[in-house]
């Protein structure tokens, strides 16, 4: 067996996971497709693409192709070993589950907290919203991004005087952690930061007096999240940290999710 | 706003903007300064709850981003420990302020937007903020008016007073307990200062939001400036309040001048707001537990149109009315309402007005602040409070014609002190 056949084939065996492997197992068989023995005389050039690709491994297959070219049977033979392990790799990651990216859809109710200013108080704003997101099906390191459409609401004063604020609030964010998987039950912790962009609905009530006016609002967040997932159900648990309208602010949230 | 300095003229969305602006090249941003228009609740005759949302001219703040002004500087997180200010007792009036003051909170963070013509507030504690600047204002300007020339409507820097905004009184630092934390407002001669408590319970405007009640709390700096603004009364005002004990008649004298405090800083509060019902109405408003306040700070209400010195003395008025004052024949010299005895007063004196507001403003008003220095004086000679203390000079300030009617009313609210002749000018 040749060295890059071996590393190839015990990295399959070795691994054992079929999103990672798959994945990698068809980027390189689409980088060695042509390494096939239907190539003919062309082989030994692609395999010498592949050693300038791949170092050591490269190196093997360069050496396999010398071995090759002593022996047809034993490059035939060689070859055997290695390909078939390309399309079975091939074969079996397209049609799982975990070989595509998945749509999350989740509903948070989130809570921030935000100084005002005395300094003493805290300004607590209530979410509720509607996110999507996607990420990479990978065990171990995986990222992704979703999309929020947030509604803010918060206020004080008593019920007579008091300014209240409704915010509708866009947010996209970038999310990067590490999962691991027990059959169908997952659970994964992760970074993530986003910026938002809204509008402040704010109401001043003096008694009979009401006043609207409406105020682009913008948020900065980065923080920390869990997800447990059972099947296609995930529970969502984040906190974190960040500026709105350019005043920091604490945040948190749980949310219930449906992955597609 | 100054139209020589420059001015931060931005929306809400620009606002960011120019904040940034501001960080990169910080010095070039002056302080927002007055005249500065703002949106306050602002009082308004007649009107659901007596206020509407409305613009305000702040004459005398200098940066309203930190919450600093001419005659007072805003400040948030201020905690106020008991235990720190009973340590005062040998204190100088400097000393004292500088000890109570060493820790007086921080600047204000206010989240504003300028729209255009006036700073709006984004929240609620800049509106409160806001408010309370402007209520302070009109109460220095009414000060300013009826002649008090005290440090109460002082402008110098040494002269600065303090408002905390939603401030606690605790009882120490190490033992936190909130003493007084909401649902008021104070002022507090040691810090020579207010506390602007958050509302919690209470309905209607906040109290330390409500220009009456603000002009109350103003009314009693009033009062501690011109009474006790000497060096020597001062020592009188430290050595009682900081004691670690007092004889009977030394509490009775120090409620008896709390009660006196309480009705100048309700007429006060008239004045300023040149409506009587103003204080009843904050307290109606609010709701709840306040509501028996109002009926007890009433003018013309059923307390204030039965009590007299002599009937609370005697523990003779009704016994509804009585109630609330918390007086009984044993206790009477050392602990009691002293709004009560305070309510006496003030009604006196709306009578002696002929229950007319510009008058109590224009010429009642006056002859208090021009008789608060001789009580003091009399402290400072020895002289241990009594009420007669008080009504003697105010009836001597008074013009001949409410001379006669002051004596007239006093002679029916404090019968036994007048007819013993204890207030020479009505004799």
């Amino acid at each position: 067996m040749s060295l890059s056949a071996f590393l190839l084939g015990a990295h399959l065996c070795v691994s054992g996971v079929p999103g990672d492997v798959a994945r990698e197992a068809v980027d390189e068989a689409v980088v060695a497709q042509p390494r096939t023995p239907s190539d003919g005389d062309d082989r030994g050039d692609t395999v010498g693409d592949v050693g300038d690709r791949g170092g050591d491994r490269g190196e093997g297959a360069e050496r396999t192709s010398s071995s090759s070219s002593s022996s047809s049977s034993s490059s035939s033979s060689s070859w055997s070993l290695s390909a078939p392990s390309f399309r079975r790799a091939d074969d079996d990651a397209l049609p799982t589950h975990d070989a595509r990216m998945p749509i999350m859809v989740d509903v948070p109710l989130g809570l921030s907290a935000q100084g005002t200013a005395s300094r003493v108080e805290t300004l607590l704003t209530n979410w509720v919203g509607i996110r999507v997101g996607t990420e990479t099906p990978d065990d171990g390191v995986y990222w992704g991004g979703d999309g929020s459409l947030l509604l803010g609401e918060d206020g004080a004063g008593t019920p007579d005087v008091q300014v209240s604020r409704l915010t509708p609030l866009l947010e996209a964010r970038g999310r990067l952690g590490m999962r691991t998987r027990y059959s169908q039950f997952s659970v994964g912790g992760y970074t993530y930061a986003g910026v938002g962009l809204g509008v402040n609905f704010l109401t001043t009530k003096a008694f009979e007096d009401e006043r609207l006016r409406a105020t682009a609002t913008t948020t900065v967040r980065a923080g920390l999240g869990a997800t447990p997932q059972f099947g296609p159900v995930r529970f969502v648990v984040e906190t974190g940290a960040g500026w709105r309208d350019l005043r920091f602010e604490l945040h948190g949230s749980i949310a219930g999710s449906i992955a597609f | 706003m100054s139209t020589s300095k420059p001015r931060l003229a931005f929306s809400s969305g620009i606002r960011v903007a120019a904040i940034m602006v501001c960080g990169i090249s910080w010095f070039s941003c002056a302080p927002i300064a007055g005249p500065v228009t703002v949106e306050a609740v602002v009082p308004i005759f007649g009107a659901v709850g007596g206020v509407t949302l409305g613009d305000v001219t702040l004459k005398t703040v200098t940066d309203l981003e930190r919450g600093e002004g001419e005659a007072y500087d805003v400040r948030g997180n201020l905690r106020i420990n008991l235990s720190d200010v009973n340590t005062l007792g040998n204190s100088s009036y400097q000393e004292m302020l500088d000890a109570v003051r060493a820790n007086d909170g921080d600047e204000l963070e206010p989240h504003m937007a300028f729209d255009g013509e006036r700073y709006v507030a984004d929240d609620f504690e800049t509106l409160f903020y806001f408010t309370m600047f402007a209520n302070f204002e009109a109460a220095i300007d009414a000060a300013v008016a009826v002649g008090d020339t005290s440090r109460a409507s002082s402008f110098a820097a040494d002269d600065r007073a303090v408002v905390g905004l939603f401030a606690s009184l605790v009882f120490s630092e190490l033992l936190p307990l909130p003493l007084l934390s909401s649902d008021n407002a104070a002022y507090l001669p040691p810090l020579d200062g207010w506390l602007a408590l958050r509302s919690a319970t209470q309905e209607g405007v906040p109290f330390a939001m409500h220009r009456g009640v603000a002009a109350h709390e103003f009314g009693h700096r009033l009062f501690f400036q011109n009474v006790f603004g000497k060096e020597a009364a001062f020592e009188v005002w430290r050595d009682q309040t900081f004691a670690e004990s007092l004889t009977d008649d030394e509490l009775r004298s120090q409620m008896l001048l709390k009660g006196v405090d309480e009705g100048l800083a309700d007429i006060f509060a008239v004045a300023v707001m040149r409506d009587v019902n103003t204080i009843p109405e904050a307290f109606t408003e609010a709701g709840g537990v306040f509501v028996p306040e109002a009926d007890r700070r009433d003018f013309e209400g059923a307390f204030a149109t039965a009590a007299t010195w002599d009937n609370l003395r005697e523990l003779s008025l009704d016994t509804a009315l009585l109630q609330s004052c918390g007086l009984t024949r044993e206790e009477f010299k050392v602990s009691f309402n002293f709004y009560c005895v305070g309510t006496v007063l003030a009604a006196s004196l709306w009578e002696t007005a002929n229950r007319d507001v510009d008058v109590l403003a224009d010429e009642v008003m006056p002859a208090i602040v021009r008789a608060l220095p001789a009580v003091g004086d009399a402290l400072a000679a020895g002289t241990p409070f009594d009420l007669p203390l008080l009504l003697e000079p105010i009836a001597a300030e008074l013009p001949p014609d409410l001379r006669a009617r002051a004596c007239q009313r006093f002679g029916e609210r404090f019968e036994s002190l007048v007819v013993a002749g204890a207030v020479p000018t009505c004799r």
